[in-house]
């Protein structure tokens, strides 16, 4: 006769553990809520606008503020001067801040485009007092971090204005 | 936000999808159907992603679809209403060794199927068959009749599998 060898789990097995209900709901708790999160923007892409103004140049910068790996970061520009521009239009970005994003693309496609120590500069011939351009960027896959930039625009009548930038990319 | 949305919508699809194929198709796939569901799960992935290839995304799109199901389970425990409506409800194939032929054609299962399913359970004869169901999952379950026994020898008659 073998010996009895009783399949049945432990009798503390069968009742369900208070701790364990609790384990389990706080983490549905959290999973809900990192959803909700996603589900209205917070996690990204979430879109952010600065304005600035100096020399009768008004400026607004909209940018990404959280966005995350191979998503949109685009940065765009609007300027206006009342009188007109001046014909050009110069944005500045520093190198470094680039560095972290991809696919840079400036639109409409500048007159020029000059590489000056760490900023990267983009002349754009513009008309009127009032331009908007766009630097096309996307978030490097595998970045990650809190990118912070300087953006320096400035128009052919004499105007400069600097804003300050972050972007929070999630990996 | 979007990916919250696709994710959602697309698995209200898959579930319409999956339940529209059949209780049966659940649990026994034929070669073309696991095709059919790998190139869905391609597609679906696809769908969902887009062309965001960042962690954060995967995880809430995972999320989000561990949510529904968790969401669905709950509801089906809540509600014998929503219960059939999520899960679907069993389906009598054989009463008193009868098999009725219009449910086998309405759950496309055929006759082979149902007699292969009685064989795995020991069963010789669908005449010795109180009962049996499609169960909503996609097993066959039998119940013989008082007095019958299966190829097992096994007194029970509450069989399932």
């Amino acid at each position: 006769m073998p010996p009895s060898t009783p399949t049945a789990p432990d009798g503390a097995a069968h009742t369900v553990r208070t701790r364990t209900v609790l384990v389990r709901r706080a983490a549905v708790v959290l999973l809900a809520v990192f959803v909700a999160a996603g589900a209205t923007g917070t996690l990204g892409v979430r879109r952010h606008e600065v304005r600035a103004a100096g020399a009768g140049l008004e400026v607004a910068v909209t940018h990404a503020s959280v966005t995350r790996g191979s998503m949109d970061a685009s940065i765009e520009v609007s300027a206006r001067r009342r009188g007109g521009l001046g014909g050009r239009l110069t944005v500045a970005l520093p190198a470094g801040y680039l560095g972290s994003f991809t696919g840079v693309d400036p639109v409409p496609a500048p007159a020029a485009e000059q590489v000056d120590g760490d900023l990267v500069r983009w002349h754009f011939a513009v008309t009127g007092e009032q331009a908007r351009v766009r630097i096309g960027l996307r978030a490097a896959p595998g970045a990650a971090g809190r990118q912070r930039a300087t953006v320096t625009v400035a128009d052919a009548a004499g105007g400069q204005v600097e804003l300050e930038l972050a972007t929070w990319v999630l990996p | 936000m979007e990916i919250v949305i696709r994710a959602s919508v697309l698995f209200l699809l898959l579930w319409g999808v999956t339940r529209a194929m059949g209780k049966r198709t659940l649990s026994e796939m034929s070669a073309f159907e696991l095709l059919l569901l790998v190139v869905l799960g391609d597609l679906i992935e696809s769908a969902v992603t887009l062309d965001d290839s960042s962690a954060t995304g995967a995880v809430l799109a995972v999320s989000t679809i561990v949510l529904w199901v968790l969401l669905f389970s709950w509801l089906a425990l809540r509600s014998r209403f929503l219960r059939r409506g999520i899960e679907g409800t069993p389906v009598v194939l054989v009463h008193d060794g009868r098999v009725n032929d219009a449910a086998l054609r309405r759950e496309r299962i055929s006759v082979d199927d149902l007699l292969g399913s009685a064989r795995e359970h020991g069963i010789a004869d669908l005449a010795d068959v109180a009962y049996g169901v499609l169960e909503a999952e996609g097993r066959i379950s039998f119940v013989l009749r008082e007095g019958s026994t299966n190829l097992d020898g096994g007194p029970d008659e509450h069989r399932t599998g």
